[in-house]
């Protein structure tokens, strides 16, 4: 065995590596629309459902249904980015969930400061909601842009 | 030779053949992108890969004649996309030319041991 053979032999190995990390991490990587558009999707029933409380008539429906209009929204979009991506890996809600638990948690931790000051400053359940709810559409946009951000910046290195 | 535990025929698994299909490298790099996923669209493929669309059309012909993937066309609203993936084929014989690449590296390694430690003692 030459020098030559285990010298590209290695190479090889590291290439595949290099190229199956790039394939993972543009499957990770979301639409640049992605984000204001989750954002827009988290805020918009919020603001509906709070301008439609206490109003009789065709909004007591449509104050019912618009929750689950929203989390229909949420999973279509999701779905769409996915495919958008160009990179498709079959990857279970759990398994996906464990691998954002960070950004989840830290969108999760600002939703419940914004409700602590919202309470502490004594706004009404509407607002509150809705000040959650935006502070939550920002927060997803913000983890999306900062992933992304990651993601590109890997790739660069790999490149 | 018997006696390296690193040759693939003393562990019994049998030996391990570089793959003669995906020994060019921007065939291998294809069938690596895709062992990644599930599913991978042409334009994300030549990206990963770092090819132009001519070497990725031609590499993606020779393999899909080799039966290592499959090549699936479509629309994504009026725009046609081809996706690529591999094949169990393609799976396997990735695996086999994987091990082969790492049977050589270790044979490699071993030898330069087993000569560094000859060195050593003459």
């Amino acid at each position: 065995m030459t020098m030559y053979e285990d010298n590209a032999a290695a190479n090889a190995l590291r290439n595949i590596g290099a190229v199956k990390e790039r394939a993972r991490l543009k499957s990770s990587m979301s639409p640049a629309w992605y984000g204001p558009a989750a954002a827009a999707t988290v805020i918009v029933p919020a603001v509906g459902l709070a301008w439609g409380s206490g109003r009789g008539g065709l909004w007591v429906p449509v104050t019912l249904l618009l929750p689950f209009v929203g989390m229909g929204a949420i999973v279509a979009l999701a779905r769409t980015a996915r495919r958008m991506t160009g990179v498709m890996v079959a990857a279970s809600v759990s398994e996906r969930l464990r691998r954002r638990w960070i950004a989840l948690l830290a969108v999760l931790g600002a939703g419940a400061v914004t409700w602590g000051l919202c309470a502490q400053f004594g706004i009404r359940a509407a607002g509150t909601r809705v000040t959650v709810f935006v502070v939550l559409g920002i927060g997803v946009w913000v983890a999306c842009a900062v992933r992304n951000a990651g993601i590109r910046q890997r790739l660069r290195e790999l490149a | 030779m018997t006696d390296d535990p690193l040759n693939p025929e003393v562990r019994g698994t049998g030996p391990a053949a570089l793959d003669e299909t995906i020994h060019h490298p921007t065939r291998l790099a294809v069938i690596a992108f895709l062992s990644a996923c599930d599913e991978a669209e042409f334009a994300a493929v030549r990206d990963g890969c770092q090819v132009s669309d001519s070497v990725l059309s031609k590499t993606a012909s020779a393999l899909e004649a080799a039966g290592y993937l499959t090549v699936r066309k479509g629309y994504v609203g009026k725009r046609p996309r081809t996706w690529l993936s591999l094949t169990p084929v393609g799976q396997q014989g990735l695996v086999r030319h994987i091990a082969a690449l790492q049977n050589i590296v270790s044979t490699a390694r071993n030898l330069g041991a087993t000569t560094s430690r000859g060195g050593e003692s003459a």
